[in-house]
C-alpha cells in the first residue's frame, strides 16, 4: 500500500482503537465525518493511530458503519444520494433495541457525530411520540419513583398535556 | 437484559435533544414518567409558543387579541436573554405587522438596552420594515445566522456591522417585493437567496464578503456581469447553486476551491464555461431536453444530468430522439438520473423512420427514479426508449419501491431475450439490441439488515439470474456496448 507515489488520490487510513482493544482500519475521509476525530486528525497531524478509550468496540463498529454508508453514498455526490441516505438511515436504526441506542448515543456524542446523533435521538423520539405515558414506561422499561400523589401533582402542573 | 431502563440514564441535554423532536404535549407528558423525567422537562430550554395549542380550532384563526400576545411574547424572551428566536406567524387575512419597537431597545437609565444573547434570528411571515431591520443591526450585534422567509414590507435589505453574521437565508413564497440586497459583514460564509420571480432583486451586492463559501441562488435577477464580479470577489468559494435565474446567459466561472456546482432550472443560460480543478460534484438539473453549451477546463468529475419531468409529460418516440440528441453533445456530462412524475411512455422506431438520427453517446450511470407513479406506465416501452435514446455502461437499480423492481425486472428480461427477439429488421432505424455487444448482471444481497449487501451472483445474465432476484434486492447491470 505505502507507495512512494504522491499522487492526491492516495486515501490515507487511520487506525482507531477502541476501549476493549478492538482496531478498526478505516479511511480517513470516513472518520472524519466524525468530528472529534476529524479535530484530532487536524491537530495531531501525522498520528495514525487514534484511541478511543470511551468508546467499546462494538459500537464504535456500528458507529462507522454508519460514516463509512455516508461518506461512499456522498462520494458519488448529487441530491440523490439523500434518498438513499434517508433510505440506509431508515434500515440502521430499525430494530436498535435500548441498550444499543443508548451506547451508540454516547458513542455518537463522545465523537461529535452530530448527524448521527440527530438520527438517534429522533428515533427515541418517534418511540415517544403519540403515546400515553404507560406505554412509554412499558417501552423503556421506566419505573415510576414518585411518592403517593407526587404524579397527580405533575400531572395537574401541566394538565394541558394531558387533555 | 432488556429489562433494564438506559434511557432514563442518557445525560440531560440529550434528553433534551430528544424531547426536541416532540410534539409539546408529548414532551410535556414524560414529566410524570420519573423524578427523573420531571427534572428533564423542567429544564428543557426550547419554548414553542404556538397558537394552535391555544387557541381552539373551532373560533377559526387568530383575532386582533391574540395578536396582540406575540409582541409581548417576543418582548418577554427579547428580555430574558434568548439565544436562538424563530418566529412563523400565520394570519389568514393580513402579514403580522412585527411591531416597530420590537428590536428597539429599552431606555434603561438613559441608556438603551441590547440584545446580545442573540444569536439565530428567523423572521417567517411577518411584516418588516427597513427599519426594523436596522435596528436589529444596531442592538442584536452577535447574530450569527439571519433568515427571512416570506416576509413582507422589504424593498431592500441592508445589512452591515454585524461581524459575526455567519449566515443569512432569504425566501419568498407568495409575493417578493426585494428589489436589492446589499450586504457587508466580513465573516459571511453562506449566503442563500430563493425569490419568487426569476428578476427580483435587481441589485444584489456581497462583493465585500470575501470569506463565503456557500452561495445560493434561486430565481433572481442576477446579470452575467454582477455574477462574474461576484464570483471574482469569493476566492474560498466551495459551493454554488444557480437555478432559475432568467437573466443569465453566459457564465464563466474560474474558483480554484470549487467542490461543488449545481446549475440548472428553466432557466436560459446558454453557454457556461468552468474551471474548477477540485470539483468533486457537478449537476446540471433540466426540465426541458435543451442544454447549455459547456465548456468543461479543469473539472475533474464526473458530470450528473438530472431531467425531472414535469408532471403528466407524455414520453415518446420523438422525446427519446429529442432526449438522444440532448445527451450526445460531446461534454464530459457522465452519469444521468431520470426522475418521473406520473408519465404515459410510448416508443415506435417505426415513428422515426424519416427523421435524421443524431449519434448516441455513452454515459457511466443511469439512475431511474420517481415521484408519482402511474401503475399503467409502458415499463418495456421505458426501457426500450432509455436504451436506445443513450448507451448506460451500468444502471444501477435498489428494489425499495415497486416502480424500481419493475423496471429491474423488464429491464433483466429484455436483455436476456434481445437474441431471441426478431426485433427491428424491417426498419430504418436500428434498435439498441444491434449495439449491444454484452450483459452482466450483478446481485446483491444482505441476509441480515445490518449488513453490508453481499454480492451473491456475478454472471452472464441468464434465467437463473432472473430468478435470484429478491424483493429487496440491489442489483447493477452491466452493459457493453460496439
Amino acid at each position: 500500500m505505502s507507495s512512494s507515489s504522491t499522487t492526491t488520490t492516495t486515501t490515507r487510513l487511520l487506525m482507531l482503537k477502541a476501549s476493549d482493544g478492538v482496531t478498526f482500519e478505516v479511511e480517513e475521509a470516513v472518520a472524519t465525518k466524525l468530528g472529534a476525530i476529524n479535530n484530532m486528525v487536524e491537530e495531531e497531524g501525522s498520528e495514525d493511530l487514534i484511541c478511543l478509550p470511551n468508546v467499546n468496540g462494538k459500537f464504535l463498529g456500528m458507529v462507522l458503519e454508519w460514516c463509512k454508508k455516508h461518506a461512499n453514498n456522498n462520494t458519488n455526490s448529487d441530491k440523490g444520494n439523500d434518498e438513499v441516505n434517508k433510505w440506509w438511515d431508515k434500515e440502521f436504526v430499525m430494530d436498535l433495541d435500548q441498550n444499543t441506542l443508548y451506547h451508540l448515543l454516547m458513542a455518537a456524542d463522545y465523537l461529535s457525530g452530530t448527524e448521527l446523533v440527530d438520527l438517534l435521538t429522533e428515533k427515541v423520539a418517534s418511540m415517544i411520540r403519540g403515546k400515553k405515558v404507560e406505554e412509554i414506561r412499558e417501552t423503556f422499561k421506566i419505573k415510576s419513583d414518585f411518592l403517593p400523589g407526587q404524579e397527580e401533582e405533575i400531572r395537574k402542573k401541566n394538565s394541558w398535556a394531558f387533555e | 437484559m432488556e429489562a433494564m431502563d438506559k434511557i432514563s440514564d442518557l445525560p440531560t441535554f440529550i434528553l433534551h435533544r430528544i424531547l426536541s423532536f416532540l410534539p409539546r404535549e408529548d414532551a410535556a407528558r414524560t414529566s410524570v414518567l420519573s423524578k427523573r423525567w420531571d427534572c428533564v422537562w423542567d429544564s428543557f430550554p426550547i419554548f414553542k409558543f404556538d397558537q394552535n395549542r391555544f387557541i381552539k380550532p373551532k373560533r377559526g384563526s387568530s383575532t386582533p387579541e391574540h395578536v396582540e400576545q406575540v409582541g409581548r411574547w417576543i418582548e418577554l424572551v427579547l428580555d430574558n436573554g434568548v439565544r436562538e428566536l424563530k418566529l412563523k406567524v400565520s394570519i389568514a387575512w393580513k402579514p403580522y405587522a412585527l411591531p416597530g419597537e420590537t428590536f428597539h431597545g429599552k431606555s434603561v437609565n438613559g441608556a438603551y438596552s441590547k440584545f446580545y444573547s442573540l444569536q439565530t434570528l428567523k423572521l417567517e411571515k411577518v411584516y418588516i420594515t427597513e427599519n426594523t431591520i436596522r435596528d436589529i443591526i444596531h442592538n442584536c450585534g452577535n447574530i450569527t445566522w439571519f433568515a427571512l422567509g416570506s416576509c413582507r414590507g422589504l424593498k431592500g435589505l441592508d445589512i452591515s456591522n454585524l461581524d459575526k453574521l455567519e449566515r443569512v437565508d432569504v425566501s419568498f413564497e407568495n409575493v417578493c417585493e426585494l428589489e436589492r440586497v446589499n450586504i457587508d459583514a466580513p465573516n459571511l460564509k453562506s449566503f442563500r437567496l430563493e425569490s419568487l420571480k426569476p428578476y427580483l432583486p435587481t441589485k444584489l451586492n456581497l462583493t465585500s464578503c470575501h470569506d463565503l463559501k456557500k452561495l445560493t441562488l434561486i430565481r433572481c435577477g442576477i446579470t452575467d456581469d454582477i455574477l462574474h464580479l461576484h464570483l471574482s470577489r469569493f476566492p474560498l468559494l466551495e459551493f454554488l447553486e444557480i437555478c432559475d435565474c432568467h437573466m443569465l446567459r453566459r457564465i464563466r466561472i474560474s474558483a480554484q476551491r470549487l467542490r461543488c456546482l449545481h446549475f440548472g432550472g428553466r432557466d436560459k443560460i446558454e453557454m457556461i464555461e468552468i474551471d474548477a480543478p477540485t470539483l468533486s460534484s457537478f449537476r446540471y438539473t433540466a426540465y426541458n431536453i435543451s442544454a447549455p453549451l459547456l465548456f468543461l477546463r479543469n473539472v475533474p468529475c464526473l458530470m450528473g444530468i438530472v431531467y425531472m419531468f414535469d408532471q403528466y409529460n407524455v414520453l415518446n418516440s420523438s422525446w427519446f430522439l429529442n432526449l438522444r440528441e440532448f445527451l450526445g453533445v460531446p461534454t464530459q456530462r457522465k452519469f444521468f438520473w431520470l426522475n418521473f412524475e406520473a408519465n404515459e411512455v410510448s416508443f415506435d422506431l417505426e415513428e422515426l423512420g424519416e427523421l435524421a438520427i443524431p449519434p448516441v453517446i455513452e454515459v457511466e450511470n443511469l439512475k431511474l427514479t420517481y415521484n408519482v407513479m402511474r401503475e399503467s406506465i409502458d415499463f418495456a416501452s421505458l426501457i426500450d426508449g432509455l436504451l436506445w435514446s443513450c448507451h448506460p455502461k451500468t444502471i444501477y437499480i435498489t428494489s425499495d419501491s415497486t416502480f424500481r423492481r419493475k423496471c429491474m425486472k423488464v429491464l433483466g428480461e429484455k436483455l436476456l431475450d434481445r437474441e431471441r427477439t426478431t426485433c427491428c429488421d424491417s426498419c430504418h432505424v436500428k434498435c439498441w439490441r444491434h449495439d449491444l455487444k454484452g450483459a452482466k448482471i450483478e446481485i446483491f444481497q444482505r441476509t441480515k439488515r445490518e449488513d453490508e449487501p453481499r454480492l451473491v451472483y456475478w454472471d452472464h445474465l441468464s434465467d437463473h439470474a432472473l430468478q435470484l432476484l429478491r424483493e429487496y434486492d440491489e442489483v447493477r447491470f452491466e452493459l457493453a456496448w460496439k
